[in-house]
């Protein structure tokens, strides 16, 4: 939308008119939902995420520095909301199975187009402390010193937690295409394919990008 | 090398999971959700803290109704002419509280009085009396001193006081600590006086004490009042619950206050009244507002204050309706902060970014009479002692409030209890 737009909505926002309140939740639905399902479990968990952080945006929006982007900022409050969730929901975290993860060689990975679903789902699985290690680090960048302090870890940790992070995404994408092999990837859910990984080599070829 | 892959690898998800294309579709259900937490968020906080306050202010009635209703009745006053006219024969001007000074002389100087038949303390009390024991004139003075007295009349209202030995007679400390600011000098001179009354070879030992009494009457003395206008004083708890804001009421916080109010009517409409309540105010503040000299290296966004302090307050009311047992009345004036403690923490837009977290003031900032009052009171008496109080309020400050310099308001509600120190009386 344009930025006079933008600038309109954000006013009626700051009135608290409901109409402009709920044309921006529908603007930035996508972005915002996108964001949290990266750092949840399912839809519904994301939902309840996305919806305190634009709790968070309605009720605040009289701090937005209109000098800066407003998707900017509006992501830094999803993820901020995220990790919020994340921590509170420490105690209830459960352990998996890792071992697997770390003998999965860095060989090439299967030549698969593999679409957002796809991707999405695979780091939804993840246990929470390695997802919200790679988000952080792989996705939205912060470097591990910030991601220490955001999560109250040590920079170690993060390190360590991105490794397993990484090595269990390519276990699952090598299973997965193992399994699928010659089905119908899409399920139905016509999106474009967004990458093509090359054939996954045991023997420990090493990786290279087909793209 | 392993690097490079790595970077692809992370590549890979980020182009894949931020692509606009494959964003998720809305969902209605959502924002519904989204519209209910809205709703919900503006009632929530002020229906949650009322009823904390609400449940403690009720506590606070119990307590003391309960102490009112336990504690012997205070006997009404005769005879305060007499003491007038003493008053005048007196060598020195008697240190007087408006409205006291009338009670107190017939409760207190003499012995008890009300009843009738004590026709022989009241002897005492004539002017011929007076002229003849010198020591009884100013313990008459003294007699009346403080507004306590008549809550403690129901001790030495009693007859037959001063035939209880005089170790067994209540320490006037004791007696004085029931009251807040009450000097216990002032008290003893009471007790003295009443032994006095009733055995005039003490009077030495009281014109001795004359000199310490009257340096110990420094409570507030307001000028003898004239004969016919019987001011009402009165003391009261009050609670309070209330949103405090910086420049307006959109972000506001919840906060409390407890505390102690005292007001005196100088007429059938017009009263002044102070106190001293204990305040907790928190508020939420936007940095453009909080002024510090300290240089950020990331702006936070906005500050979260907690302040605790004491709230003294000085206002004027005028009492625009009275019927029956119900008052109201509207009131102005000025507050004075005593800020005992101030709590900063930072927010950041992005949380955990580096920066102070925040840090505390104590017992450093005052506000001396720089904050405007405005209020409006209702008030039902429950009997010719007791009255409720209902205090709708509005503080708005005249100059900037604690080390953050904030435009700190409050509005709220106050509930209380009003209890009035001199009982109702017609001179002679």
């Amino acid at each position: 939308m344009g930025e006079e737009e933008l600038h309109q909505l954000i006013g009626g926002c700051i009135k608290q008119d409901r109409g402009s309140q709920k044309m921006l939740y529908k603007v930035f639905y996508g972005f915002s939902m996108g964001i949290c399902l990266r750092y949840t479990n399912n839809r519904e968990e994301a939902a309840e995420v996305m919806n305190q952080g634009f709790y968070k945006v309605f009720t605040r929006i009289d701090t937005y520095d209109r000098a800066r982007p407003f998707k900017a900022w509006l992501g830094k409050i999803m993820i901020n909301v995220s990790i919020d969730y994340y921590r509170a929901n420490l105690k209830m975290a459960y352990t998996e199975d890792l071992d697997k993860a770390e003998n999965v060689s860095d060989g090439d990975l299967t030549d698969q187009k593999l679409n957002y679903d796809d991707l999405l789902k695979m780091v939804q699985k993840l246990p929470n402390a390695y997802r919200t290690v790679f988000n952080l680090f792989a996705i939205e960048g912060y470097t591990h010193d910030e991601i220490g302090e955001m999560l109250n870890i040590s920079s170690g940790t993060s390190k360590s937690n991105l490794h397993k992070a990484r090595q269990k995404l390519k276990l699952m994408i090598f299973e997965a295409d193992s399994s699928d092999r010659g089905n119908n990837y899409n399920n139905g859910i016509d999106y474009s394919p967004v990458v093509a990984i090359n054939k996954v080599d045991r023997q420990g070829v090493y990786f290279k990008k087909n793209i | 090398m392993k690097k490079e892959q790595d970077e692809e690898f992370d590549d890979l998800f980020r182009k894949g999971m931020q692509d606009p294309v494959n964003e998720p579709s809305y969902r209605e259900a959502d924002w519904d959700a989204m519209e209910q937490m809205l709703a919900k968020g503006k009632k929530r906080p002020a229906i949650i803290y009322w009823l904390s306050f609400i449940g403690s202010a009720a506590a606070i009635l119990l307590l003391f109704l309960g102490w009112l209703f336990l504690r012997p009745d205070v006997v009404k006053h005769q005879g305060q002419g007499q003491i007038a006219a003493a008053h005048h024969t007196g060598p020195a001007t008697p240190p007087t509280i408006a409205g006291q000074q009338k009670k107190e002389d017939t409760g207190n100087s003499g012995g008890p009085t009300r009843q009738p038949e004590n026709s022989s303390t009241q002897k005492i009390l004539s002017p011929a009396n007076y002229a003849k024991t010198p020591g009884f004139n100013r313990h008459g003075q003294n007699g009346n001193s403080f507004l306590p007295l008549s809550a403690n009349g129901g001790r030495r209202d009693t007859t037959g006081y001063a035939s209880i030995a005089k170790n067994d007679r209540p320490e006037p400390s004791t007696l004085a600590a029931n009251y807040a600011g009450i000097n216990g000098d002032g008290f003893l001179l009471n007790d003295q006086s009443v032994i006095a009354g009733y055995q005039l070879k003490n009077a030495p030992a009281v014109s001795a004490d004359a000199k310490t009494i009257d340096n110990g009457l420094k409570v507030s003395r307001i000028g003898q009042p004239k004969l016919g206008y019987k001011p009402q004083l009165a003391l009261g708890v009050i609670a309070s619950s209330d949103m405090n804001g910086v420049g307006s009421f959109q972000q506001s916080k919840v906060g409390g206050n407890f505390g102690l109010s005292f007001s005196v009517g100088l007429s059938k409409k017009w009263s002044i009244s102070t106190g001293a309540a204990y305040s907790i105010k928190p508020y939420l503040t936007n940095f453009n507002d909080y002024h510090t000299s300290y240089q950020f290296k990331t702006d936070p966004v906005n500050i979260d204050v907690n302040c605790r302090m004491i709230d003294i307050p000085l206002n004027v009311n005028y009492q625009i309706y009275n019927r029956q047992q119900n008052k109201i009345s509207i009131g102005t004036g000025l507050s004075s902060y005593i800020i005992l403690s101030e709590n900063y923490s930072f927010n950041y837009a992005n949380q955990y970014a580096s920066g102070p977290a925040g840090y505390s003031v104590i017992n450093k900032n005052r506000n001396i009479l720089s904050i405007a009052n405005l209020d409006a009171t209702y008030q039902h008496q429950v009997n010719s002692k007791v009255g409720i109080v209902i205090q709708p309020y509005l503080k708005l400050p005249l100059s900037n409030v604690g080390e953050g310099q904030a435009r700190l308001q409050t509005a709220g509600i106050a509930v209380g209890l009003n209890w009035n120190l001199n009982s109702s009386f017609k001179p002679k």
